[in-house]
Protein backbone atom coordinates (compact mmCIF):
# COMPACT_ATOMS: atom_id res chain seq x y z
CA UNK A 1 0.00 0.00 0.00
CA UNK A 2 1.16 3.53 -1.34
CA UNK A 3 1.45 5.69 2.25
CA UNK A 4 -0.02 9.13 1.48
CA UNK A 5 3.91 10.86 1.77
CA UNK A 6 4.72 8.43 -1.11
CA UNK A 7 1.67 10.04 -3.12
CA UNK A 8 2.58 13.31 -2.19
CA UNK A 9 6.30 11.95 -3.04
CA UNK A 10 4.85 10.60 -6.31
CA UNK A 11 2.64 13.84 -7.26
CA UNK A 12 5.83 16.04 -7.36
CA UNK A 13 8.27 13.51 -8.79
CA UNK A 14 6.75 11.62 -11.35
CA UNK A 15 6.26 13.14 -15.03
CA UNK A 16 3.07 13.29 -15.22
CA UNK A 17 2.41 15.00 -18.80
CA UNK A 18 4.67 12.13 -20.23
CA UNK A 19 2.74 9.34 -18.68
CA UNK A 20 0.00 10.46 -19.49
CA UNK A 21 0.96 10.92 -23.07
CA UNK A 22 2.73 7.17 -23.10
CA UNK A 23 -0.70 5.96 -21.46
CA UNK A 24 -2.85 7.87 -24.17
CA UNK A 25 -0.66 6.30 -27.04
CA UNK A 26 -0.61 2.89 -25.98
CA UNK A 27 -4.12 2.68 -26.02
CA UNK A 28 -3.63 4.19 -29.41
CA UNK A 29 -1.41 1.78 -30.62
CA UNK A 30 -4.09 -0.93 -29.12
CA UNK A 31 -6.89 0.48 -30.68
CA UNK A 32 -4.93 0.82 -34.09
CA UNK A 33 -3.94 -3.31 -33.81
CA UNK A 34 -8.01 -3.94 -32.87
CA UNK A 35 -8.73 -2.19 -35.76
CA UNK A 36 -6.68 -4.27 -38.22
CA UNK A 37 -4.44 -6.66 -36.48
CA UNK A 38 -3.00 -8.23 -40.03
CA UNK A 39 -1.87 -5.17 -41.06
CA UNK A 40 -0.95 -2.79 -38.13
CA UNK A 41 -0.16 -5.60 -35.84
CA UNK A 42 3.98 -4.04 -35.53
CA UNK A 43 2.41 -1.78 -33.39
CA UNK A 44 1.66 -4.67 -30.43
CA UNK A 45 6.05 -4.29 -30.10
CA UNK A 46 5.99 -0.50 -30.42
CA UNK A 47 3.15 -0.34 -27.43
CA UNK A 48 5.58 -2.89 -25.30
CA UNK A 49 8.42 -0.67 -25.84
CA UNK A 50 6.94 2.88 -24.91
CA UNK A 51 5.50 0.93 -22.23
CA UNK A 52 8.70 -0.17 -20.77
CA UNK A 53 10.68 3.78 -21.80
CA UNK A 54 7.85 5.39 -19.77
CA UNK A 55 8.20 3.29 -17.07
CA UNK A 56 11.67 4.22 -17.67
CA UNK A 57 10.99 8.17 -17.21
CA UNK A 58 8.70 7.98 -14.22
CA UNK A 59 11.87 6.10 -11.88
CA UNK A 60 14.71 9.10 -13.09
CA UNK A 61 15.07 11.22 -9.89
CA UNK A 62 16.84 14.41 -11.59
CA UNK A 63 17.41 15.70 -8.39
CA UNK A 64 19.72 12.77 -6.61
CA UNK A 65 22.07 15.01 -5.77
CA UNK A 66 19.21 15.83 -3.18
CA UNK A 67 17.80 12.55 -2.28
CA UNK A 68 20.44 9.78 -2.56
CA UNK A 69 21.88 11.14 1.03
CA UNK A 70 18.30 11.34 2.32
CA UNK A 71 17.20 8.94 4.55
CA UNK A 72 14.12 7.31 2.54
CA UNK A 73 15.92 4.81 0.64
CA UNK A 74 15.99 3.77 -3.09
CA UNK A 75 13.09 0.93 -2.13
CA UNK A 76 11.04 3.91 -0.44
CA UNK A 77 11.29 6.07 -3.47
CA UNK A 78 10.92 3.36 -5.86
CA UNK A 79 7.57 2.28 -4.18
CA UNK A 80 6.49 5.67 -4.48
CA UNK A 81 7.26 6.21 -7.63
CA UNK A 82 5.02 3.11 -8.67
CA UNK A 83 2.04 5.49 -8.49
CA UNK A 84 3.03 6.97 -11.81
CA UNK A 85 3.96 2.88 -13.28
CA UNK A 86 0.41 2.11 -12.52
CA UNK A 87 -1.61 4.26 -14.62
CA UNK A 88 0.95 3.10 -17.14
CA UNK A 89 -0.11 -0.89 -16.57
CA UNK A 90 -3.54 -0.16 -15.97
CA UNK A 91 -3.45 1.95 -19.88
CA UNK A 92 -1.98 -1.31 -20.68
CA UNK A 93 -4.39 -4.22 -19.02
CA UNK A 94 -7.44 -1.97 -19.86
CA UNK A 95 -6.34 -1.46 -24.10
CA UNK A 96 -5.18 -5.42 -24.52
CA UNK A 97 -8.45 -6.03 -22.60
CA UNK A 98 -10.67 -3.92 -25.17
CA UNK A 99 -8.34 -5.73 -28.08
CA UNK A 100 -8.44 -8.86 -26.68
CA UNK A 101 -10.62 -10.49 -29.51
CA UNK A 102 -8.10 -9.23 -31.78
CA UNK A 103 -4.90 -10.91 -30.83
CA UNK A 104 -4.70 -13.85 -32.79
CA UNK A 105 -6.63 -16.07 -29.36
CA UNK A 106 -3.43 -15.05 -27.36
CA UNK A 107 -4.43 -11.90 -25.05
CA UNK A 108 -2.65 -13.30 -22.21
CA UNK A 109 0.72 -13.56 -23.97
CA UNK A 110 0.06 -9.59 -25.19
CA UNK A 111 -0.32 -8.89 -21.75
CA UNK A 112 2.61 -10.67 -20.07
CA UNK A 113 4.92 -8.79 -22.18
CA UNK A 114 3.77 -5.45 -21.40
CA UNK A 115 4.37 -6.65 -17.49
CA UNK A 116 7.71 -8.51 -18.44
CA UNK A 117 8.70 -5.26 -20.11
CA UNK A 118 7.97 -3.05 -17.77
CA UNK A 119 9.40 -5.06 -14.89
CA UNK A 120 12.86 -5.32 -16.38
CA UNK A 121 13.01 -1.04 -17.24
CA UNK A 122 11.91 -1.08 -13.00
CA UNK A 123 14.78 -3.32 -12.95
CA UNK A 124 17.46 -2.00 -14.87
CA UNK A 125 16.60 1.52 -14.10
CA UNK A 126 16.87 0.80 -10.67
CA UNK A 127 20.06 -0.87 -10.71
CA UNK A 128 21.51 2.66 -12.25
CA UNK A 129 19.80 4.49 -10.10
CA UNK A 130 21.69 2.45 -7.12
CA UNK A 131 24.44 3.10 -8.79
CA UNK A 132 24.56 7.36 -8.83
CA UNK A 133 23.11 7.59 -11.98
CA UNK A 134 20.40 10.35 -11.62
CA UNK A 135 18.53 9.67 -14.96
CA UNK A 136 18.96 6.15 -16.31
CA UNK A 137 15.36 6.20 -17.71
CA UNK A 138 15.91 8.78 -20.08
CA UNK A 139 18.83 6.78 -21.66
CA UNK A 140 16.66 3.80 -21.30
CA UNK A 141 13.93 5.02 -23.14
CA UNK A 142 15.58 6.80 -26.00
CA UNK A 143 17.22 3.22 -27.10
CA UNK A 144 14.60 0.62 -26.05
CA UNK A 145 11.47 2.82 -27.65
CA UNK A 146 12.95 2.79 -30.84
CA UNK A 147 15.07 -0.74 -30.55
CA UNK A 148 11.67 -2.51 -30.20
CA UNK A 149 9.95 -0.18 -32.49
CA UNK A 150 12.52 -1.25 -35.09
CA UNK A 151 12.26 -5.33 -34.33
CA UNK A 152 8.51 -5.27 -34.12
CA UNK A 153 8.46 -3.78 -37.79
CA UNK A 154 11.69 -5.72 -39.04
CA UNK A 155 11.07 -9.48 -36.92
CA UNK A 156 14.61 -10.51 -37.60
CA UNK A 157 15.11 -14.55 -37.28
CA UNK A 158 11.15 -14.65 -35.70
CA UNK A 159 11.53 -18.47 -36.20
CA UNK A 160 13.99 -18.60 -33.98
CA UNK A 161 13.51 -16.11 -31.53
CA UNK A 162 9.81 -15.25 -31.21
CA UNK A 163 9.88 -11.66 -29.49
CA UNK A 164 6.89 -10.60 -30.64
CA UNK A 165 4.95 -13.20 -32.48
CA UNK A 166 2.54 -12.83 -35.13
CA UNK A 167 -0.71 -13.97 -36.36
CA UNK A 168 -2.04 -17.34 -35.22
CA UNK A 169 2.34 -18.62 -35.05
CA UNK A 170 3.84 -21.43 -37.61
CA UNK A 171 6.78 -19.31 -39.39
CA UNK A 172 5.65 -15.93 -37.78
CA UNK A 173 7.02 -17.51 -34.33
CA UNK A 174 5.94 -19.83 -31.78
CA UNK A 175 3.46 -18.03 -29.00
CA UNK A 176 4.74 -20.63 -26.09
CA UNK A 177 7.97 -20.29 -26.28
CA UNK A 178 7.83 -16.37 -26.77
CA UNK A 179 5.16 -16.14 -23.22
CA UNK A 180 7.86 -18.43 -21.67
CA UNK A 181 10.65 -16.20 -23.09
CA UNK A 182 9.09 -12.90 -21.51
CA UNK A 183 8.21 -14.68 -18.25
CA UNK A 184 11.59 -16.09 -17.78
CA UNK A 185 12.62 -12.72 -18.56
CA UNK A 186 10.41 -10.74 -16.29
CA UNK A 187 11.23 -12.98 -13.42
CA UNK A 188 15.30 -12.71 -13.65
CA UNK A 189 14.41 -8.83 -13.64
CA UNK A 190 12.10 -9.26 -10.71
CA UNK A 191 14.94 -10.96 -9.00
CA UNK A 192 17.63 -8.35 -9.83
CA UNK A 193 15.41 -5.44 -8.57
CA UNK A 194 14.84 -6.93 -5.44
CA UNK A 195 18.42 -7.46 -4.95
CA UNK A 196 19.56 -3.99 -5.78
CA UNK A 197 17.06 -2.56 -3.62
CA UNK A 198 18.36 -5.74 -0.76
CA UNK A 199 22.07 -4.22 -0.91
CA UNK A 200 20.80 -0.81 -0.63
CA UNK A 201 20.32 -1.19 2.64
CA UNK A 202 17.28 1.51 3.60
CA UNK A 203 14.21 0.06 4.72
CA UNK A 204 11.36 0.99 2.26
CA UNK A 205 9.50 2.39 4.86
CA UNK A 206 10.71 6.52 6.04
CA UNK A 207 12.42 6.04 9.64
CA UNK A 208 11.28 7.66 12.16
CA UNK A 209 12.02 10.69 14.30
CA UNK A 210 15.27 9.74 16.14
CA UNK A 211 15.20 6.43 15.04
CA UNK A 212 18.92 5.67 13.17
CA UNK A 213 18.67 5.68 9.52
CA UNK A 214 20.34 3.63 6.85
CA UNK A 215 22.55 6.63 6.19
CA UNK A 216 23.58 9.10 9.13
CA UNK A 217 22.85 6.22 11.64
CA UNK A 218 24.44 3.25 10.55
CA UNK A 219 27.01 4.73 8.13
CA UNK A 220 25.62 3.38 5.28
CA UNK A 221 28.27 3.01 2.70
CA UNK A 222 27.96 2.72 -1.07
CA UNK A 223 28.87 -1.43 -1.50
CA UNK A 224 30.25 -0.63 -5.58
CA UNK A 225 32.40 2.13 -4.81
CA UNK A 226 33.05 2.19 -0.79
CA UNK A 227 32.20 4.90 -0.72
CA UNK A 228 30.06 7.39 1.41
CA UNK A 229 26.56 7.53 0.00
CA UNK A 230 26.96 11.64 0.21
CA UNK A 231 30.00 11.21 -2.33
CA UNK A 232 27.93 10.26 -5.29
CA UNK A 233 26.90 13.55 -6.60
CA UNK A 234 23.62 13.83 -9.09
CA UNK A 235 25.08 12.65 -12.73
CA UNK B 1 32.48 39.09 -40.86
CA UNK B 2 35.02 38.35 -43.68
CA UNK B 3 36.67 36.72 -40.38
CA UNK B 4 33.89 34.65 -39.70
CA UNK B 5 33.07 33.64 -43.45
CA UNK B 6 36.88 32.96 -44.00
CA UNK B 7 37.29 30.74 -40.68
CA UNK B 8 33.72 28.98 -40.90
CA UNK B 9 34.66 26.67 -43.99
CA UNK B 10 37.68 24.90 -42.09
CA UNK B 11 35.75 24.85 -39.09
CA UNK B 12 32.80 23.07 -40.61
CA UNK B 13 34.96 20.20 -42.12
CA UNK B 14 36.79 19.89 -38.87
CA UNK B 15 33.36 19.65 -36.82
CA UNK B 16 32.12 17.66 -40.01
CA UNK B 17 34.63 15.16 -39.63
CA UNK B 18 34.38 15.22 -35.69
CA UNK B 19 30.74 14.34 -36.05
CA UNK B 20 31.03 11.70 -38.57
CA UNK B 21 33.65 10.03 -35.98
CA UNK B 22 31.04 10.16 -32.97
CA UNK B 23 28.06 8.35 -35.71
CA UNK B 24 30.30 5.84 -36.57
CA UNK B 25 31.18 5.46 -32.62
CA UNK B 26 27.43 5.48 -32.09
CA UNK B 27 26.47 1.94 -30.26
CA UNK B 28 22.82 2.23 -31.71
CA UNK B 29 24.21 2.81 -35.69
CA UNK B 30 25.86 -0.38 -34.76
CA UNK B 31 22.75 -2.55 -33.82
CA UNK B 32 20.85 -1.17 -36.31
CA UNK B 33 23.80 -2.11 -39.11
CA UNK B 34 24.04 -5.34 -37.44
CA UNK B 35 20.86 -6.57 -37.77
CA UNK B 36 20.88 -4.81 -41.44
CA UNK B 37 23.24 -7.41 -42.12
CA UNK B 38 21.93 -10.65 -41.03
CA UNK B 39 18.13 -9.33 -42.48
CA UNK B 40 19.86 -9.07 -45.87
CA UNK B 41 21.84 -12.39 -45.65
CA UNK B 42 19.23 -14.16 -44.99
CA UNK B 43 16.99 -12.52 -47.16
CA UNK B 44 19.66 -13.27 -50.17
CA UNK B 45 19.96 -16.80 -48.37
CA UNK B 46 16.30 -17.10 -48.34
CA UNK B 47 16.02 -15.76 -52.40
CA UNK B 48 18.60 -18.61 -53.23
CA UNK B 49 16.71 -21.39 -51.64
CA UNK B 50 13.53 -21.08 -52.29
CA UNK B 51 11.17 -23.74 -54.50
CA UNK B 52 9.78 -23.58 -57.84
CA UNK B 53 6.62 -23.11 -56.08
CA UNK B 54 7.10 -20.44 -53.82
CA UNK B 55 6.12 -17.09 -54.56
CA UNK B 56 8.76 -14.50 -53.47
CA UNK B 57 8.93 -11.07 -54.27
CA UNK B 58 13.19 -11.06 -53.90
CA UNK B 59 14.40 -8.13 -52.53
CA UNK B 60 11.41 -5.73 -53.84
CA UNK B 61 9.97 -5.69 -50.20
CA UNK B 62 12.84 -5.50 -48.00
CA UNK B 63 12.80 -2.04 -47.67
CA UNK B 64 11.37 -1.86 -44.26
CA UNK B 65 14.56 -3.21 -42.52
CA UNK B 66 17.16 -0.54 -43.53
CA UNK B 67 13.92 2.52 -43.03
CA UNK B 68 13.66 1.03 -39.54
CA UNK B 69 17.02 -0.10 -38.43
CA UNK B 70 18.80 3.26 -40.38
CA UNK B 71 15.94 5.47 -40.38
CA UNK B 72 14.11 5.31 -37.41
CA UNK B 73 17.72 4.39 -35.01
CA UNK B 74 19.55 7.03 -36.87
CA UNK B 75 16.85 10.12 -35.40
CA UNK B 76 17.38 8.81 -31.97
CA UNK B 77 21.47 8.90 -32.59
CA UNK B 78 21.25 11.99 -34.63
CA UNK B 79 19.19 13.46 -31.58
CA UNK B 80 21.83 11.86 -29.39
CA UNK B 81 24.69 13.24 -31.70
CA UNK B 82 22.73 17.22 -31.63
CA UNK B 83 22.57 16.75 -27.91
CA UNK B 84 25.90 16.12 -27.16
CA UNK B 85 27.80 18.73 -29.32
CA UNK B 86 25.29 20.78 -27.25
CA UNK B 87 26.67 20.63 -24.23
CA UNK B 88 30.66 20.54 -25.47
CA UNK B 89 29.47 24.21 -26.52
CA UNK B 90 27.93 24.66 -23.17
CA UNK B 91 30.62 23.49 -21.47
CA UNK B 92 33.26 25.48 -23.53
CA UNK B 93 31.15 28.79 -22.84
CA UNK B 94 31.79 31.68 -25.18
CA UNK B 95 32.48 29.47 -28.40
CA UNK B 96 33.50 30.53 -31.66
CA UNK B 97 31.62 28.10 -33.48
CA UNK B 98 28.15 29.10 -34.37
CA UNK B 99 25.23 26.99 -33.66
CA UNK B 100 24.32 26.52 -37.62
CA UNK B 101 27.64 25.59 -38.19
CA UNK B 102 27.60 22.62 -35.66
CA UNK B 103 24.37 21.90 -37.25
CA UNK B 104 25.48 21.68 -40.39
CA UNK B 105 28.50 19.20 -39.35
CA UNK B 106 25.98 16.93 -37.46
CA UNK B 107 23.59 17.08 -41.05
CA UNK B 108 26.94 16.09 -43.02
CA UNK B 109 27.47 13.22 -40.48
CA UNK B 110 24.46 11.40 -42.29
CA UNK B 111 26.67 10.42 -44.47
CA UNK B 112 27.41 7.42 -42.79
CA UNK B 113 24.09 6.14 -42.52
CA UNK B 114 23.39 7.10 -46.10
CA UNK B 115 26.73 5.00 -46.95
CA UNK B 116 25.49 1.56 -45.51
CA UNK B 117 21.78 2.18 -46.95
CA UNK B 118 23.88 2.37 -50.56
CA UNK B 119 25.66 -0.71 -49.44
CA UNK B 120 22.36 -2.52 -48.45
CA UNK B 121 20.86 -1.19 -51.67
CA UNK B 122 23.73 -2.74 -53.58
CA UNK B 123 23.23 -5.68 -52.37
CA UNK B 124 18.87 -5.83 -52.80
CA UNK B 125 19.98 -4.92 -56.35
CA UNK B 126 22.11 -8.01 -56.75
CA UNK B 127 19.70 -10.23 -54.38
CA UNK B 128 16.82 -8.63 -56.99
CA UNK B 129 18.85 -9.49 -59.90
CA UNK B 130 20.69 -12.79 -59.46
CA UNK B 131 17.51 -14.37 -58.01
CA UNK B 132 14.76 -12.06 -59.81
CA UNK B 133 10.97 -11.79 -58.59
CA UNK B 134 8.32 -14.47 -59.17
CA UNK B 135 5.79 -13.63 -61.63
CA UNK B 136 3.05 -13.01 -59.57
CA UNK B 137 4.25 -10.09 -57.62
CA UNK B 138 6.46 -7.20 -59.11
CA UNK B 139 7.37 -5.85 -61.69
CA UNK B 140 4.49 -6.46 -64.08
CA UNK B 141 2.79 -4.47 -66.88
CA UNK B 142 2.86 -1.27 -67.26
CA UNK B 143 5.73 -0.57 -65.35
CA UNK B 144 9.04 -2.38 -64.97
CA UNK B 145 12.44 -3.17 -63.18
CA UNK B 146 13.19 0.18 -63.31
CA UNK B 147 10.29 1.19 -61.07
CA UNK B 148 11.13 -1.47 -58.40
CA UNK B 149 14.60 -0.24 -58.11
CA UNK B 150 13.55 3.12 -57.66
CA UNK B 151 11.18 2.78 -54.70
CA UNK B 152 13.44 0.73 -53.28
CA UNK B 153 15.85 3.48 -53.70
CA UNK B 154 13.49 5.57 -52.19
CA UNK B 155 12.41 3.37 -49.33
CA UNK B 156 15.34 1.86 -48.10
CA UNK B 157 18.16 4.74 -48.78
CA UNK B 158 16.47 7.58 -48.43
CA UNK B 159 15.01 7.06 -44.85
CA UNK B 160 18.63 7.04 -43.53
CA UNK B 161 18.92 10.29 -44.56
CA UNK B 162 15.49 11.46 -43.62
CA UNK B 163 15.27 9.44 -40.35
CA UNK B 164 19.00 11.25 -39.16
CA UNK B 165 17.94 14.80 -40.12
CA UNK B 166 14.80 14.44 -38.51
CA UNK B 167 16.55 13.72 -35.08
CA UNK B 168 18.40 16.80 -35.34
CA UNK B 169 15.32 18.92 -36.25
CA UNK B 170 13.87 17.26 -33.15
CA UNK B 171 16.61 17.79 -31.10
CA UNK B 172 16.89 21.57 -32.30
CA UNK B 173 13.59 23.00 -31.85
CA UNK B 174 11.78 20.41 -29.14
CA UNK B 175 14.87 19.50 -26.86
CA UNK B 176 12.35 17.85 -23.81
CA UNK B 177 12.72 14.71 -22.39
CA UNK B 178 10.66 11.80 -23.73
CA UNK B 179 9.89 14.14 -27.41
CA UNK B 180 12.72 11.79 -29.16
CA UNK B 181 10.97 8.41 -28.30
CA UNK B 182 7.57 9.47 -28.94
CA UNK B 183 8.20 11.07 -32.31
CA UNK B 184 10.05 7.71 -33.04
CA UNK B 185 6.21 6.34 -32.11
CA UNK B 186 4.09 8.76 -33.10
CA UNK B 187 6.09 8.88 -37.03
CA UNK B 188 6.22 4.71 -36.81
CA UNK B 189 2.58 4.81 -36.38
CA UNK B 190 1.34 7.22 -39.21
CA UNK B 191 3.71 5.41 -41.48
CA UNK B 192 2.03 2.08 -41.07
CA UNK B 193 -1.90 3.97 -41.37
CA UNK B 194 -0.28 5.51 -44.74
CA UNK B 195 1.74 2.06 -46.00
CA UNK B 196 -1.29 1.69 -48.50
CA UNK B 197 -3.53 -1.22 -47.05
CA UNK B 198 -5.88 1.52 -46.76
CA UNK B 199 -7.52 2.25 -50.34
CA UNK B 200 -8.49 5.99 -49.01
CA UNK B 201 -5.23 6.50 -48.66
CA UNK B 202 -4.25 5.55 -52.10
CA UNK B 203 -3.73 9.25 -54.18
CA UNK B 204 -2.65 11.48 -50.83
CA UNK B 205 -0.92 9.20 -48.96
CA UNK B 206 2.75 9.80 -50.64
CA UNK B 207 2.70 13.04 -49.21
CA UNK B 208 3.72 11.05 -45.77
CA UNK B 209 7.70 10.67 -46.36
CA UNK B 210 7.43 6.28 -45.83
CA UNK B 211 4.59 4.43 -47.77
CA UNK B 212 4.52 1.33 -49.90
CA UNK B 213 4.00 1.70 -53.68
CA UNK B 214 3.20 -2.03 -54.55
CA UNK B 215 2.72 -5.24 -52.51
CA UNK B 216 0.54 -8.14 -52.05
CA UNK B 217 -2.53 -5.71 -50.80
CA UNK B 218 -5.81 -7.48 -49.48
CA UNK B 219 -3.14 -10.50 -48.72
CA UNK B 220 -5.15 -10.38 -44.99
CA UNK B 221 -8.40 -11.28 -46.50
CA UNK B 222 -6.20 -14.30 -48.53
CA UNK B 223 -5.86 -13.17 -51.71
CA UNK B 224 -2.67 -12.12 -52.08
CA UNK B 225 -2.85 -9.79 -54.96
CA UNK B 226 -0.30 -7.65 -55.96
CA UNK B 227 -1.33 -4.36 -56.72
CA UNK B 228 0.96 -1.16 -57.94
CA UNK B 229 -0.39 2.02 -56.38
CA UNK B 230 -1.41 5.32 -58.38
CA UNK B 231 1.55 7.76 -58.65
CA UNK B 232 5.13 8.17 -59.67
CA UNK B 233 7.77 6.84 -57.75
CA UNK B 234 10.39 8.58 -59.60
CA UNK B 235 9.02 12.32 -58.73
CA UNK B 236 8.71 10.91 -55.51
CA UNK B 237 12.62 10.56 -54.72
CA UNK B 238 13.06 14.31 -55.54
CA UNK B 239 9.95 15.33 -53.25
CA UNK B 240 11.69 13.39 -50.65
CA UNK B 241 15.01 14.57 -50.96
CA UNK B 242 13.45 18.35 -50.89
CA UNK B 243 11.62 17.17 -47.81
CA UNK B 244 15.59 16.55 -46.31
CA UNK B 245 16.93 19.65 -47.55
CA UNK B 246 13.66 21.76 -45.65
CA UNK B 247 14.82 19.90 -42.69
CA UNK B 248 18.30 20.84 -42.79
CA UNK B 249 17.32 24.58 -43.65
CA UNK B 250 14.61 24.94 -40.85
CA UNK B 251 17.02 23.19 -38.28
CA UNK B 252 19.95 26.14 -39.15
CA UNK B 253 17.05 28.72 -38.84
CA UNK B 254 17.57 27.42 -35.02
CA UNK B 255 20.13 29.78 -35.29
CA UNK B 256 19.42 33.65 -33.95
CA UNK B 257 22.24 34.81 -35.16
CA UNK B 258 22.05 32.97 -38.52
CA UNK B 259 21.31 35.32 -41.30
CA UNK B 260 17.50 34.19 -41.39
CA UNK B 261 16.29 36.42 -44.15
CA UNK B 262 18.41 34.43 -46.67
CA UNK B 263 16.94 31.35 -44.64
CA UNK B 264 13.51 32.13 -45.25
CA UNK B 265 13.80 32.53 -48.59
CA UNK B 266 15.65 29.29 -49.17
CA UNK B 267 13.00 27.31 -46.78
CA UNK B 268 10.22 28.72 -49.05
CA UNK B 269 11.98 27.66 -52.63
CA UNK B 270 12.74 24.28 -50.77
CA UNK B 271 9.19 24.17 -49.68
CA UNK B 272 8.13 25.03 -53.00
CA UNK B 273 9.67 22.82 -55.02
CA UNK B 274 8.89 20.12 -52.70
CA UNK B 275 5.25 21.26 -53.06
CA UNK B 276 5.87 21.01 -57.43
CA UNK B 277 7.15 17.50 -56.61
CA UNK B 278 4.58 16.40 -54.32
CA UNK B 279 1.26 17.62 -57.18
CA UNK B 280 3.69 16.07 -60.05
CA UNK B 281 4.20 12.66 -57.62
CA UNK B 282 0.30 12.24 -57.81
CA UNK B 283 -0.25 13.25 -61.62
CA UNK B 284 2.13 11.82 -63.09
CA UNK B 285 2.91 8.05 -62.99
CA UNK B 286 0.42 5.54 -62.97
CA UNK B 287 -3.22 7.17 -62.97
CA UNK B 288 -4.45 4.37 -60.64
CA UNK B 289 -3.94 1.34 -58.74
CA UNK B 290 -3.60 -1.30 -61.51
CA UNK B 291 -3.33 -5.11 -60.34
CA UNK B 292 -1.05 -7.83 -61.72
CA UNK B 293 -2.68 -9.94 -64.30
CA UNK B 294 -1.04 -12.96 -62.44
CA UNK B 295 -2.56 -13.46 -59.45
CA UNK B 296 -1.61 -15.99 -56.62
CA UNK B 297 -1.57 -16.81 -53.13
CA UNK B 298 1.14 -15.49 -50.84
CA UNK B 299 3.80 -17.87 -49.81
Amino acid sequence: MLRSSMLHHAARAVPWPLVAAASLLITGLLAAVRYDSWTLWPLQGTAVGLLAGAVGWCLDEPAAAVVDPAPRGLAWRTLARTAGIAPLLAAWCAAVWWARADLYGHPWAVLVQGFAAATVATAWVTRRRAAGEATPGQRWAIVVVPVTTAWALVRPVEEHLPVFPYGYGDAFGDWTISSAGWAVTGLTAALMLAATLIRDGRPWYRPRAGRPSGISGSGHRDQRRDQPVLDRGGG
Amino acid sequence: MTTTATTTAPMLRVLARREIRHYLGAKLYWFGTALLVAVTVAGFVGSATRGAADHQPSAAMDMIAPAALLGVLGLIVMAGLTRRSDRAAAAAGTVAVPERTRTAALAAATVVPVATAVLWYAAAVVTYLVYPPTPDTVPFPPFGDGYVLTVMFALGVVPALGGPILGLLLARWLPRRGVTPLAVVLVVLVTIILQGNFEATWRWRVAWPWTYWYGPFGWNSGTGHWLALPGSPHLWVAYLLALCALGVLVAIYHDPESDRARLRLLIGATAGVAAVALVLTMLLGLPEATWNPITGPIS
